[in-house]
Formats: C-alpha cells, sequence, structure tokens
C-alpha cells in the first residue's frame, strides 16, 4: 500500500530523531536550523505533532531525566518511523533531483543555499 | 545544557503555568512538567511575560485539546479511541443513514422532487455525503474521507439551524442527536487521518463493504417499494417484519447499557465510551422524555430544548472520560508490576 506524503513539520521532527534520541525543546532548535528559520514549532504546536507521531506510532518516549530541576522526555524514532522516514525522504530526493536535471537542460542553475 | 543553571524570573514562570492551566487536566498530567521546561528553556534571557506568539500557540493547542477530549488525552488513549469508534461510530450511525436515505429513495421514486426531500428531511444531503464519506473511507481515501466527513457535519448542523429558525424545533430536538454522530464520525476520521499512516485492518474492511452492500440494497429495496411512503411503518418493521423496537424502550437501554459496560470493561475499547456515551446520550434523551411533561406531544419543543440534549451529552461524556481516566490510573500500578516481573 502506498504511503502518503507526510507533512512538512512531521517529516522535519523524525529527521531531528534521525540523529538520535532527543527532548521537545532539542527538537524544536533541531527543525527551526535544518528549515533555515522557516518553520517554528513552538510548545503547543511542537508536543501536539509529537503526540501525533506517538499515536501513529512512529515515534517513541526513550527516556526521562530532570536537568536543573526541569524534566526532559526524550523521544526515539520507532522502526516503522525511521522506515516512514527513509520512504519519504528517497520520494523526496527523487522528486527534487528530476526538477534539478530538468532545470539544468534549460539552463537554469538553482542557487546553492548556504 | 546539562549543567549550566539559568535565571528565570518566577512572574515567566508563573505565567506559563496559567497558560498550562488551560489544558485539560489529563493532558496537564502527562505533558506539563515537560512543557514548562520546553517554555522555560526556550524563553529570552530577561523575559517575566509570555510573548503573544506563545500565548496564542499554547490557547489555541489548549483549544485543540479540549475538543479531542472525548476522544483521550494522551497518545495511547487516541489510538485505542480512535480505532475502536473508526468501527463503532459507524455502526450507530448506518441505521439512521439507510433510514433516511430509503426514505428518500422512496419519495425520488414517487415523483417528488428534491424541494420536498428538503423541506421534510433538511439533513437528508448530509447523510448522503457522510454515506460517501464512509465508502471512500473503505476505499482507504483517508484525507478525501475526512473533507467529506467534516462536510457531513458541517451540513448536518446548517441542517439544525435551518429547522430551528423555520419553527421545527420538534424536529430539530430529534435529529440533533445524530448530528452530533456525524461530527464525532468527522472528528474520529480526522484524528485517523492525521496519523500519516494507511488504513490497515483489512477484516474490518470487508465488514464494512458488506454491510454497505447490504445498506444499499435496502436504499435501492425502498426505491422499487415506495409503498413505505404510505404506511407509516419504518423500512424494518415494514420489510423486514421485525417487531417495532423504539430506541427507549426496556429492550433497548438494557442493551444500550450492556453495550456501554462491554465497552468500558476492556482497556482499550473504553477509550471509546466517552464518544458513545455522547452520542447515545443526544439519540436518547430527545426520544426519553428525559426533559419531562412530554415536550415533543405537546408540541412545547423550544430551541433551549435543543441546545439542552447538547449540554446533556456534553456532561454525560466527561462523566464517563473522568471514570475512564480513573480506571486506566487504577489499571497502572498492575500494568508497571506486570512489566517489571516480565
Amino acid at each position: 500500500m502506498a504511503s502518503r506524503p507526510l507533512q512538512e513539520p512531521a517529516f522535519l521532527i523524525l529527521s531531528a530523531l534521525a540523529k538520535g534520541p532527543s527532548h521537545g525543546y532539542g527538537i524544536a532548535k533541531d527543525v527551526e536550523e535544518s528549515s533555515g528559520g522557516r518553520i517554528t514549532l513552538r510548545a503547543g504546536t511542537l508536543y501536539g505533532a509529537i503526540d501525533r507521531l506517538v499515536t501513529a506510532e512512529l515515534v517513541e518516549v526513550d527516556h526521562e531525566e530532570v536537568v536543573d530541576s526541569r524534566l526532559r522526555r526524550y523521544y526515539r524514532l520507532s522502526a516503522e518511523g525511521g522506515l516512514r522516514l527513509a520512504v519519504e525522504a528517497r520520494r523526496v530526493e527523487t522528486q527534487a533531483r528530476e526538477a534539478l536535471e530538468r532545470l539544468a537542460a534549460r539552463n537554469v542553475v538553482a542557487p546553492v543555499i548556504a | 545544557m546539562t549543567g549550566q543553571r539559568m535565571v528565570v524570573h518566577p512572574a515567566l514562570v508563573r505565567d506559563y503555568e496559567r497558560l498550562c492551566a488551560a489544558f485539560p487536566r489529563a493532558y496537564r498530567r502527562e505533558h506539563e512538567v515537560e512543557l514548562l521546561g520546553h517554555l522555560v528553556e526556550a524563553a529570552p534571557a530577561g523575559a517575566t511575560r509570555a510573548s503573544t506568539a506563545e500565548r496564542v500557540d499554547l490557547l489555541r493547542s489548549a483549544a485543540r485539546e479540549w475538543l479531542l477530549a472525548p476522544v483521550g488525552s494522551t497518545p495511547r488513549q487516541r489510538r485505542d479511541a480512535t480505532r475502536w469508534l473508526l468501527v463503532l461510530v459507524p455502526l450507530v450511525l448506518v441505521p439512521a443513514a439507510v433510514t433516511r436515505l430509503a426514505w428518500v429513495a422512496a419519495v425520488i421514486a414517487n415523483g417528488r422532487g428534491m424541494a420536498n426531500i428538503l423541506a421534510s428531511e433538511p439533513a437528508a444531503p448530509a447523510w448522503a455525503v457522510w454515506s460517501v464519506a464512509m465508502l471512500v473511507l473503505l476505499a482507504g481515501g483517508l484525507r478525501t474521507a475526512r473533507v467529506l466527513a467534516t462536510v457531513a457535519a458541517v451540513m448536518g448542523w446548517v441542517a439544525i439551524g435551518a429547522l430551528c429558525v423555520a419553527g421545527h424545533e420538534s424536529k430539530a430536538f430529534i435529529e440533533v442527536g445524530w448530528v452530533v454522530g456525524l461530527t464525532f464520525a468527522a472528528v474520529v476520521v480526522a484524528q485517523r487521518a492525521g496519523w500519516e499512516r494507511p488504513l490497515g485492518s483489512p477484516v474490518w474492511r470487508r465488514v464494512g463493504v458488506a454491510l454497505s452492500v447490504v445498506a444499499a440494497g435496502f436504499v435501492g429495496w425502498s426505491a422499487v417499494s415506495p409503498s413505505l411512503l404510505t404506511t407509516g411503518n419504518s423500512w424494518s418493521v415494514a420489510v423486514l417484519g421485525l417487531p417495532r423496537l423504539t430506541s427507549t424502550s426496556g429492550v433497548s437501554v438494557a442493551l444500550i447499557i450492556a453495550a456501554l459496560a462491554a465497552l468500558v470493561w476492556s482497556r482499550s475499547a473504553r477509550q471509546a465510551a466517552p464518544a458513545m456515551v455522547a452520542v447515545v446520550t443526544a439519540v436518547i434523551s430527545a426520544r426519553a422524555d428525559v426533559f419531562g411533561d412530554r415536550v415533543i406531544a405537546n408540541g412545547q419543543v423550544s430551541v433551549g430544548h435543543v441546545f439542552a440534549v447538547l449540554a446533556l451529552a456534553a456532561v454525560t461524556a466527561a462523566v464517563a472520560r473522568w471514570i475512564v481516566n480513573r480506571l486506566d490510573e487504577m489499571a497502572l500500578p498492575r500494568e508497571l508490576l506486570r512489566t517489571s516481573t516480565t
């Protein structure tokens, strides 16, 4: 059964967790950096998105720790989540490569994003 | 960041705590400490109040959590509730849909026009759209089904509003329960669509297809047997010869209570109980003379009664959610003990 494209915030959250288990604040910082500041996931929105991913069993709770009297709950990518992210990343990569090849054929050069 | 102390203004923490208090209790039990830690860590140095963007984000998220509270406040609750409600809500709504669409089919076959249909059954288009939504869902089109189910719910509420405005409060009083069911159907399909995963459960989908074929058969039968319009009996009585069984008869009430008790007994199925209680309460309360004085028989229904049905459904759902959350809490130590000994 073909999987549906992931929404961008979900894709970026899964991508952030692909580096390893992370807490909510760490995920939000990673999403902001990897989107070049374009996407800012505030706390309410972020934990709603994480809950949806946990409900869908794409993300799991890894462990909890107390740092400076503040609870940090770490999340990790589930096996299913890793697979889903890989499939989605391949799909996006294939589409992007095709678009760049077509543009190159028209002598349109894509700018390099720093 | 580990070991590095951050100085945070106490007023900022209190502001964040007030904003977090807007979330449902079950959600706060799961996330509040984590949420506060995140907010404090992300706060700019020297901040004493939450920013406008943070307030809007938290209050909007809290509103969303309250709307979804009948289907649970934690991922496990929502997952279990969504799985069960995706089957149970359509099972409850299908008889109402078939009855109304069968009537529409008989009316059309009898040569009467759409104006006649809409005047007598303004929610008929909503039921038609909902039926299409369920067929699309069975075919695996989650996002399309979400849109159609939402449209059906909105059309249902528009029909209720139109009935009230036109002075047909009695009809609105009777139908509002089913529109509550349509609304929960839309919420559940939207929840499931948000999982970003295709539908599984081939067994349930085959059952759904079989039920759809049977339902379509009854609707078709009504089109070729328009005498149903003149007998005054429902198709289940006229066509199948079943005894008349109203939703408020002793047998029906006993069956409904037994079904709800069975739901609450199972740890995963009980998450669906609050939503089912809301739908059942909304459907039955108008028929069971809950508001006394035989308001329908005496033609004394007002818009207030329609709102009273909704309020009663909300209260019973909240009570059911409270009961389910307490049962979950009582089951947690046993579950922890079981997992620690394995």
